[in-house]
């Protein structure tokens, strides 16, 4: 473990980034902001998820590489790794607006669940899974919810971007899947189902009060009222959905465990 | 020599979280800020820095000191431990806090992977009266078994 830390080396490096992440020199940075220990926590951790997200896509550019898949694919999988990298910046710079990182450690060493498919395929399709159809599919309503209860232009601003990026990452999760449809048995999609299933469930901890007071939303932050209802809600529309119309069931117990009520309920 | 910038920073805050509506300029808080991403200037070629700066910024300004001594001492006469720990208190659960963990974690699975996607913007807040309760109701709770 080690504490979540950011560099920029700059040069030809900098200035090839520079189209990128212009936009963020734009937001309305000199907006008065409080202090707030709250958003300082949330906006940490999105620059680390950010950052893992990037890994991911990395992870998944190779892995359609050697599926085979289309190249337009493949280069967006490869372009999304530079969203998600200006994403982290972004974040970090809204954390620092905010009061400053808090200390966070993390496993730089443990970024992607490596897929345990060894068809290369199935493996390209579990991390396809569980990163776009699972992870980016959950972020765009959450993020929307929290840029309309965010009461700050800049954090409207900052997640406004995000929102439209992810939206385009959790795309070619369902592009992925229906190309590579025909080469997807029925063992294949049980086994997607589960690997989906884990990845909504991870978020189980999250979920409910534990003792605590439930704080309001704010800055890019979602208390408890706001948040539990509308993840439970983003897992069975933005996710469980989807995968279904295309073969793939998520176990009702992964779901069950982040609040979705079982059908018919 | 390459020139790196400094982008995260880390810093331990004290204060609480200010009115949910920012769009009105609040009073400028006591801090010392940290340059955290110059995008603006050109890179120099300079010495590789610290990638990460531990900065206190809660320090009251001798403008602002009230006239009679306060009850709290404020954060500079504070050792760094116990303002560290008092930051961590706001976000740990008290699972987290049983557990004695020194720091924050990223959500992970039961592998220890990072949970996906961008979703972890839930405020969860744990200030010392809430973990103090927990303490209290946990101890209440325990049976004679259980010791």
């Amino acid at each position: 473990m080690q504490a979540f830390e950011l560099t920029a080396i700059g040069g030809p490096w900098g200035r090839r980034l520079a189209p990128r992440r212009a936009w963020i020199d734009e937001l309305p940075w000199d907006e008065a902001l409080p202090p707030c220990v709250d958003a300082r926590q949330v906006w940490t951790a999105t620059a680390f998820s950010e950052y893992a997200s990037a890994a991911a896509f990395a992870e998944i550019a190779a892995a359609l590489l050697a599926a085979g898949a289309p190249i337009d694919l493949v280069a967006a999988a490869g372009d999304f790794v530079v969203d998600e990298i200006v994403h982290t910046e972004l974040a970090a710079r809204v954390a620092a607006r905010l009061g400053g990182a808090v200390t966070l450690e993390v496993d730089l060493a443990r970024l992607v669940r490596p897929p345990v498919a060894a068809d290369p395929l199935l493996a390209a399709a579990e991390l396809v899974v569980r990163t776009s159809c699972v992870g980016e599919a959950l972020t765009v309503p959450i993020l929307k919810l929290s840029r309309r209860l965010a009461g700050s232009a800049l954090v409207d601003a900052a997640i406004a971007t995000i929102v439209a990026d992810e939206s385009h990452h959790a795309q070619l999760g369902w592009w992925f899947l229906d190309w590579a449809a025909d080469r997807l048995d029925d063992d294949a999609r049980a086994h997607l189902g589960a690997v989906a299933g884990g990845a909504i469930r991870a978020f189980a901890p999250m979920l409910g009060e534990g003792g605590r007071a439930c704080a309001p939303s704010h800055l890019g932050t979602l208390g408890c009222a706001d948040y539990d209802p509308a993840f439970a809600a983003a897992a069975e529309r933005a996710v469980a959905r989807p995968l279904a119309a295309r073969g793939i069931v998520v176990p009702a117990a992964d779901l069950a465990a982040v609040g979705v009520p079982p059908p018919g309920a | 020599m390459p020139h790196q910038r400094k982008i995260l920073t880390v810093v331990l805050l004290s204060a609480g979280c200010g009115a949910s509506s920012s769009r009105t300029p609040a009073p400028a808080p006591a801090v010392t800020r940290v340059p955290v991403l110059d995008v603006a200037a050109a890179p120099q070629p300079a010495a590789a820095e610290p990638v990460s700066a531990i900065t206190l910024v809660s320090t009251p300004s001798p403008a602002s000191a009230p006239a009679t001594p306060p009850a709290i001492r404020p954060d500079d006469e504070q050792t760094e431990a116990l303002l560290r720990l008092r930051s961590e208190l706001y976000r740990a659960s008290a699972q987290d806090l049983a557990a004695h963990h020194a720091k924050f974690r990223a959500l992970c699975d039961e592998h220890g992977y990072p949970v996906v996607g961008n979703v972890a913007s839930k405020s969860m807040r744990h200030d010392v009266t809430g973990y103090c309760a927990d303490v209290r109701t946990q101890l209440v709770l325990r049976t004679p078994s259980d010791a």
